[in-house]
């Protein structure tokens, strides 16, 4: 087998981050992030729409005990946009798309596809990595906002219909704290995360032995290391962009 | 189609590869003539595979050089190999094709990313390919609708599609029942008058090495035992080349 990738994830992402500066088949990627968005962001607003409501309903009911349960609504438009619902989005890009990368590509080199386009002479990265991994940095900020706007309207409607809460007077503390660098945080971060995740699920794939357990370990670690990533990426956010400590 | 220029397509020049301990081939020293179709026969095991991956630069040798076309391919840059890797074809044993691609398209996608010729040159080309492999027919289906045998017939027709000067098939019958591994030889015997290119096939089918080539090399256990004309090599003395030819367990044949 040719030694098309190396066997070190760090350099494979920066050797891919590096070569899609250089461009790669546009085309290829629309399709890709397409595919993605429609696959992944029903995922990720069922998840986001759940957990907000989970939220509301955790966060207005303790603070009730101390004298203001509408302040849940503003523990959520803090942590939720900027914390909370993207990993859940990332989360959820990394177990639908990340997942289904990192098989494919198994699947590819285990059939001998990848050995196919290597003595084809075409070029590996500009068809096959560059599109995967520029759609995925291009459908998770998508699907982080729509995690974004389901996970508010998933506390909004707990907050309303089911804590009894008033409306209006909810929906308004759920948004104040909210700011547009919360929202741009969130897209930047959705860009980092999407790198994150096609880079260790493609090198996962690329990296797999032969037989069908392998395609399930190349899934497997896919799945594991993105969501770790995606952990430390929003931890390394927090503090270059909210100096460690939210105000 | 091109035919090769050089008298020698192939040329592994005193050829070994070990990985890890393990040595997978030794001293391998074979001159593959052009515009001929050379089997490469063993056992499984025997590095017939390893030495194909080798002849087209998809590994490198731990000693002794492979040239192909005339070039040595450790000598090449990476922009150098892939424009020789553009003179070369290869049939993968499952066909290697790309399971979101029908039929058309796979054979097509050579000649529109490596050749990038027009449209309707593509066209043309594809449904000539398509009936000289019988499977015009199937232009629409995805590969997971084809049988073995048609799967490794469009993997064919994929690798004749940059009109190759060398063209390698790896096991093109194995897994495949006898009447169509018939009619896989007697394709592979057809497209190379028809195209009149160097083929190399590798097999451990003896039965196939009869019917198609014009040169066999016998390798077992990374060594290569025999070279020569078909008749040549029919003929040899070495004990595990007749075992292999008569098809009796090694170590059984007189």
């Amino acid at each position: 087998m040719a030694q098309r990738t190396s066997n070190n994830a760090l350099i494979f992402a920066g050797y891919s981050a590096l070569r899609l500066l250089g461009g790669c088949h546009f085309g290829d990627a629309i399709t890709h992030t397409s595919r993605l968005f429609w696959q992944t962001a029903p995922v990720a607003l069922v998840l986001a729409l759940f957990s907000g409501a989970l939220l509301a309903i955790q966060t207005a009911m303790s603070l009730k005990h101390l004298g203001g349960g509408m302040m849940g609504a503003s523990v959520i438009g803090f942590g939720g946009v900027r914390e909370v619902f993207p990993l859940l989005a990332g989360g959820a890009v990394a177990t639908r798309s990340g997942a289904a990368l990192a098989s494919e590509m198994a699947v590819m080199k285990q059939g001998k596809q990848l050995d196919a386009l290597e003595i084809m002479g075409i070029d590996f990265h500009f068809h096959l990595i560059g599109p995967r991994l520029l759609a995925v940095m291009i459908g998770t900020p998508l699907c982080v906002l729509v995690a974004d706007i389901a996970g508010l309207y998933g506390a909004f409607l707990a907050g309303a219909y089911q804590l009894g809460l008033d409306a209006g007077t909810f929906w308004n503390f759920l948004l104040w704290p909210i700011q547009n660098k919360d929202i741009i945080a969130g897209i930047y971060k959705g860009i980092v995360f999407g790198w994150a995740i096609g880079c260790i699920s493609l090198h996962a794939g690329l990296q797999a032995h032969n037989g069908a357990f392998a395609v399930g370990e190349a899934t497997n670690k896919a799945i594991v290391r993105s969501m770790i990533a995606g952990s430390m990426i929003s931890l390394a956010f927090s503090f270059f962009i909210y100096g460690g400590i939210s105000p | 189609m091109k035919k090769t220029q050089f008298p020698v397509a192939l040329d592994f020049r005193d050829v070994g590869l070990t990985i890890g301990e393990k040595p997978i081939l030794q001293a391998i020293n074979l001159q593959i003539p052009s515009g001929k179709t050379t089997v490469l026969l063993g056992p499984s095991g025997a590095g017939k595979s390893t030495l194909m991956h080798l002849g087209v630069g998809l590994l490198k040798p731990t000693c002794g050089e492979v040239m192909a076309l005339g070039y040595n391919l450790e000598e090449l840059s990476p922009r150098e190999l892939k424009g020789i890797r553009r003179r070369l074809g290869m049939a993968f044993q499952d066909g290697a094709l790309f399971g979101n691609m029908t039929v058309f398209e796979n054979v097509a996608f050579p000649l529109r990313k490596v050749l990038r010729k027009k449209q309707s040159e593509v066209v043309e080309q594809v449904h000539d390919l398509l009936n000289a492999i019988g499977l015009y027919e199937m232009r629409h289906q995805t590969p997971d609708k084809l049988s073995g045998g048609q799967r490794k017939r469009v993997g064919l027709a994929r690798a004749l599609a940059i009109e190759p000067e060398l063209v390698f098939f790896d096991e093109p019958t194995s897994g495949l029942d006898s009447i169509t591994s018939a009619s896989i030889d007697a394709l592979i015997q057809k497209l190379q008058q028809e195209y009149d290119v160097t083929f190399i096939v590798i097999t451990h089918d003896v039965h196939s090495a009869a019917t198609i080539a014009d040169h066999v090399a016998v390798l077992d256990k990374g060594q290569l035992l025999e070279f020569g004309s078909q008749a040549q090599v029919w003929k040899s003395e070495n004990p595990v080349v007749r075992a292999l030819i008569a098809r009796q367990p090694l170590g059984v044949a007189g």
